[in-house]
């Protein structure tokens, strides 16, 4: 396969044929269907954390977040104070995660993935602002949600509605903790190994 | 390998596994010489497949399948070797590779085997690439395709790091 194999001595031959001694295709058996359910949903939950900026979702958001200021001045105009809580706390919610959806759209959509580079710069960007959105933007959401339901209980106190209310705010604690492991787990070292990779690539470059 | 210049959904899973079938011992012998136990072979085995799943569908045939595959491959591999630095989250083991026991080799040989194997886990990791391509016969324009270098310098690097595995293998049989 060499340009000049003609001129190397047979010591390279031989380094070349115990080195593919080593291991052969026939000592490797694949289970090809379970590596393809495997590799698939590998890829799905990488998705799942690590979501791509996408029109689609920058839209549902944009209309969730419209939905939240009609409602506030559905509430203002019934006088239920209640609704507006709710509103306010919706539209909030909505409007930060759509601005959010955009700005990662915007920074990730520029990048060509068709070499290393881009690919590792591209993911780096995302999980650098996911990163962001676990320990900052994350927090304030649950944090006006919490407020939310307990501005409602303590203005219209009922004990199942209250119950409820406890149920959900038990649910916004949990993700929150969910998320910081998944930060400390997860993202953090996938951003050290793609800042090495990056490094590394730049070195060669 | 012409049919992974348009990559079409239906045929995408059947190019894959055909891919890995076809490649999978050259995978393999790399993913030995970059990590040092079975666990750790076949993680990175396994995330070199992913990589290569995610990556099909944008290949469009301006390298030969093994250079792409080759590129793809290293990289992950030095990714891995970096991220194996630090502690790892425990994981899932993979259940869709077996090895079984390689060709029967006369002791000599498999002896020879594993000195070529520590000699190579020696190497600096941007040597030990280039000598892997260089083992798996791949052309000089391949390596040079692959890991970025000029072709003039590959040939002077490659000289070069053969040098140093034979003085390291002669130096280990010495040893012996």
């Amino acid at each position: 396969m060499h340009a000049n194999e003609s001129q190397e001595p047979k010591s390279n031959d031989d380094l070349q044929q115990l080195w593919q001694q080593s291991i052969h295709n026939e000592s490797i058996k694949l289970k090809a269907g379970q590596m393809i359910l495997d590799i698939k949903q590998e890829v799905q939950r990488i998705e799942y954390i690590f979501p791509s900026g996408k029109w689609s979702v920058d839209l549902v958001l944009i209309f969730m977040a419209v939905r939240g200021v009609v409602r506030l001045f559905n509430g203002i105009e019934i006088g239920d104070t209640n609704k507006i809580i709710f509103a306010v706390a919706d539209m909030i919610f909505w409007s930060l995660l759509a601005i959010r959806q955009i700005i990662v759209d915007n920074k990730t959509s520029h990048f060509n993935e068709n070499n290393e580079r881009g690919y590792c710069r591209k993911q780096l960007e995302r999980i650098r602002l996911q990163i962001m959105y676990m320990r900052y933007l994350s927090p304030f959401l649950s944090t006006v949600l919490t407020l939310a339901l307990l501005l409602s209980m303590w203005l219209d106190f009922r004990v199942w509605w209250a119950l409820f209310y406890c149920c959900g705010i038990g649910v916004i604690v949990y993700m929150e903790l969910s998320n910081r492991s998944l930060v400390k787990e997860k993202l953090l070292p996938l951003r050290d190994k793609l800042e090495s990779a990056l490094q590394h690539l730049n070195e060669k470059a | 390998m012409s049919a992974f210049q348009q990559p079409s959904t239906s045929t995408r899973e059947a190019d894959f596994v055909r891919l890995l079938e076809d490649n999978k011992a050259r995978i393999m012998r790399l993913c030995k010489a970059y990590t040092s136990s079975r666990e750790d072979r076949e993680d990175l085995f396994q995330e070199i497949a992913v990589q290569l799943w995610k990556a099909l569908p944008s290949f469009r045939g301006e390298a030969s399948v093994s250079t792409w595959m080759y590129r793809i491959a290293l990289n992950v591999s030095l990714r891995f070797s970096y991220e194996t630095k630090r502690p790892k989250p425990s994981k899932e083991r993979i259940t869709w590779i077996e090895e079984t026991t390689p060709h029967p080799h006369d002791d000599a040989t498999r002896e020879r085997i594993e000195q070529l194997q520590r000699c190579i886990a020696s190497l600096p990791e941007v040597e030990r690439s280039i000598m892997i391509l260089y083992l798996e016969e791949c052309s000089y324009k391949e390596i040079s395709e692959i890991t970025g270098l000029t072709e003039t310098n590959v040939g002077a690097k490659i000289s070069r790091i053969k040098d140093k595995l034979l003085g390291c293998m002669q130096k280990s049989e010495g040893g012996v």
